[in-house]
């Protein structure tokens, strides 16, 4: 591996940005992007343009059963994935789908039990989170064998952690526990305890001020 | 919990990602049913073959369920994020085989003349601006430029294969490519401020 002249750098990140060049050269481009920042902006703004360009494909609709082989080739995959995963479920929080990929852990051997088309196992409800400021992002509730629940929040752009909260139907708190945010920006999903009526959902910084709110309506 | 709210089909493209890999049984046929001809819109176009483009917009999946949580909203929609992952597993599949020659008049025609096609109305509005900014930026391109960055970017041709696709050396090849991404990156960036 060569350490590159910004020089350098410059002229390989379009074939880096666009997944074109050689092996050899994007580990040299990688290698000096993560010392140099002016070159790790430039090589983003153009890997913003190569994302973008796939987005510029139009549709095709896939062979007749394409969405039946899919589901199944995972659902036969999804019973053995991570089976320590689950585990620690319980414990730990865990940031945006890391939940989520617990969740399938948890779910092992009951993956899309039956045929998906006629399981009528879960209904989802979405609600605004709001702060002072406006909209800060969205609450999703599944209720179901696996009642779970995901939050998106995005206000300011400051980084650090916040707790989650949420209140059940008896008024009783319930700690989702602590997650990152960063840039203004979090992202987190999890189980909910059986049984649980969700009533509102609370984001609060480690000193108590409350940042954000929701009440659900579909309790 | 009574069954109100939106209707599986309605709820955010992050929300059905997240029940897609938590196993959600509705929510996981919402999700490949809302994204599966994006995916193999994206793969039918790079791989020649029906057969293999079904093969890698299946992966596409797959990896996407392993790695739901690698996925950064703020790059982009999850629209976006599945066609990057299929883009470069077709790739992947495309560089195991000889390279035969590619249609690269179709496959511009088809970026730059057909819209986009999201499946439903609001997504579309959430993805015109970038989209449709970077489909003008791309059609004012002179055509040889437009045609090298199509090869590299969609069809994965490395500047080697763009020249013996075009005909042309080398350096030419690496000087259009280069050239066509400082002006779509210039026309993304000016249009659109930053803003997550
Ligand atoms: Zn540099």
């Amino acid at each position: 591996m060569h350490d590159l002249p910004c020089a350098t750098c410059r002229d390989l990140c379009p074939e880096v940005a666009l997944g074109a060049a050689s092996a050899e050269d994007r580990a040299d481009v990688l290698a000096h992007v993560e010392r140099c920042a002016g070159c790790a902006a430039l090589l983003r703004s153009m890997t913003d343009v190569g994302d973008g360009l796939a987005a510029l494909v139009p549709p095709m609709e896939p062979p007749p059963g394409f969405e039946g082989r899919v589901l199944s080739a995972i659902r036969e995959r999804g019973g053995r994935a991570r089976p320590a995963f689950g585990q620690r479920l319980r414990s730990r929080p865990l940031t945006v789908a890391a939940a989520v990929a617990a969740a399938v852990a948890l779910a092992a051997g009951g993956w899309l039990v039956g045929e998906t088309t006629s399981a009528p196992s879960s209904a989802a409800v979405t609600s605004a989170l709001v702060s002072r400021q406006g909209t800060a992002g969205t609450v999703v509730l599944v209720s179901g064998v696996r009642p779970w629940i995901s939050m998106t929040f995005h206000v300011g752009s400051a980084s650090g952690s916040v707790e989650c909260e949420v209140q059940d139907a008896s008024g009783r708190l319930v700690a989702l526990g602590t997650f990152p945010i960063v840039h203004g920006y979090g992202s987190w999903a999890g189980p909910l305890p059986q049984g649980t009526t969700v009533r509102g959902a609370w984001v609060v910084t480690p000193d108590g001020r409350m940042l954000a709110w929701s009440a659900i309506s579909g309790g | 919990m009574r069954r109100i709210g939106p209707r599986v089909e309605d709820l955010p493209d992050e929300a059905l990602l997240a029940g897609f890999a938590a196993g959600d049984p509705e929510l996981a046929a919402a999700f490949v049913r809302t994204f599966q001809s994006k995916v193999y819109g994206v793969a039918r176009r790079i791989v020649a073959d029906a057969g293999t483009a079904e093969d890698v917009a299946q992966s596409t999946f797959e990896r996407a369920w392993r790695h739901a949580r690698t996925y950064d909203p703020r790059r982009g929609s999850v629209g976006a994020w599945l066609g990057i992952i299929a883009r470069n597993l077709a790739i992947d599949a495309v560089r195991v085989r000889p390279v035969v020659p590619v249609d690269a008049t179709a496959l511009l025609r088809a970026m730059t003349e057909e819209d986009g096609g999201a499946s439903r109305p609001e997504r579309a509005a959430l993805e015109a601006e970038s989209v449709t900014t970077l489909r003008a930026a791309l059609r004012q391109l002179p055509t040889e430029q437009a045609r090298a960055i199509v090869l590299a970017g969609i069809a994965g041709l490395s500047a080697n294969q763009v020249a013996a696709n075009e005909r042309i050396p080398l350096g030419t090849a690496k000087t259009r490519i280069r050239t066509a991404m400082l002006k779509l990156r210039s026309g993304l960036h000016q249009d659109g401020p930053d803003h997550a």
